[in-house]
């Protein structure tokens, strides 16, 4: 979205303008999904989540400042929501499930319009989304925190080191060890299962 | 390759788009970076259902926030008014009546009958009166004496000019004889 047609939404929706605010849930929804979906590894969860995220923002859009950036304003709150989910999980000694399929008990059928693939094809991406699941899974909560804000949220190192109250070097270091990690575990998997074949 | 803080700093900085020169070492960690960046690239299945849920959430919310906001404007406005009332009231009643200050208390109709008869049991006013009619009564007393008194002097008096005239009768009667 242009800079200039975000800042009129934004000024329209904290005027009280019902559809802003869903024309900005329109906008990021796919990314805040991605985000909820990667962060919890639960579709029902990241389903939840975005429910949730539509609420603070009416919540809470009449207390954003314009001279900062939108996005990282928005996936602060998303990060924030995601917390506070984990940290339930954790009171309830909920496990978390690494199987999309099985916990969003929807067929995948079921996408946006346009990305649904062939079937052989969806097979081949849902082991790979498993698989990312699985790696980022073994992540601590801290760096898988940092490499998703940096890929759906956009957000620069100086924006996730001031988000964590942080030196940037420290996030750039976190971030470049759990890429590394990932795509290690990730490489692995893929030549288990290949041998297996 | 091992980075240290300031390394770090400087590739982290470059990849934010700052221009920062990089050593070949910390360029290809930096481009390292944005590979491996790449493999949360898989499409994410984003079902349509969930946005639509968190749509009508969202409505569900702004007609809420409307509603309390409505209900806010609404509990300030009698708020207002009542406040306005009884600052009025209070400078009603607090402002000085122009009731005469010999004009007989009203208030005491509204006084309870039991509540009068107690106050009049307890009060020393019969005591006051007693005493009050106590002196009325020598003040008549000594009125009474004073004017006797006045009405003997009043008849003294008569008799001393009944005598007075008597003698002048006499003696113009007794001179006219005796000078004629």
């Amino acid at each position: 979205m242009e800079p200039e047609q975000l800042q009129e939404l934004i000024a329209a929706a904290q005027a009280g303008v019902g559809e802003a605010y869903e024309t900005l849930l329109e906008a990021y929804w796919p990314r805040l999904y991605g985000y909820f979906l990667r962060a919890t590894a639960n579709a029902h969860e990241a389903e939840d989540l975005l429910g949730e995220m539509g609420l603070r923002l009416v919540r809470t859009l009449r207390k954003y400042d314009d001279r900062g950036r939108f996005e990282p304003w928005l996936f602060r709150i998303a990060a924030n929501l995601v917390r506070d989910r984990i940290r339930r999980r954790k009171v309830r000694g909920t496990m978390i499930s690494l199987s999309m399929e099985e916990e969003s008990g929807r067929a995948r059928g079921d996408l946006l319009p346009g990305v649904a693939p062939a079937v052989e094809a969806r097979m081949e991406h849902a082991e790979a989304v498993d698989q990312l699941h699985e790696s980022l899974a073994t992540l601590d909560e801290t760096t898988r925190e940092m490499i998703l804000l940096r890929h759906y949220g956009e957000m620069s190192f100086r924006e996730i080191a001031d988000l964590h109250d942080c030196p940037i070097g420290t996030v750039l270091a976190k971030v470049h060890r759990g890429l590394k990690a990932l795509r290690c575990r990730m490489d692995k998997v893929h030549d288990t299962r290949r041998q297996t074949i | 390759m091992t980075l240290d803080d300031r390394q770090s700093e400087r590739i982290a900085r470059w990849l934010d788009g700052h221009p920062v020169d990089l050593t070949e070492a910390e360029r290809a960690v930096a481009e390292e970076i944005q590979r491996d960046q790449t493999l949360l690239e898989s499409e994410v299945p984003a079902p349509r259902a969930a946005m639509e849920r968190a749509r009508q959430q969202m409505r569900a919310e702004l007609a809420r926030t409307a509603r309390h906001g409505l209900q806010t404007r609404w509990f300030a406005r009698v708020a207002a008014a009542l406040l306005i009332a009884c600052t009025t009231w209070l400078l009603f009643t607090a402002l000085p009546t122009k009731k005469p200050a010999h004009a007989p208390p009203t208030e005491i109709a509204e006084v309870p009958l039991e509540e009068l008869l107690d106050a009049m049991e307890h009060s020393t006013v019969f005591a006051d009166l007693d005493q009050l009619e106590q002196e009325i009564a020598e003040i008549r007393a000594e009125i009474a004496v004073s004017t006797q008194n006045e009405a003997t002097d009043l008849k003294i008096e008569a008799i001393e000019q009944q005598l007075n005239n008597l003698w002048i009768e006499d003696l113009d009667d007794g001179f006219l004889i005796d000078a004629g």
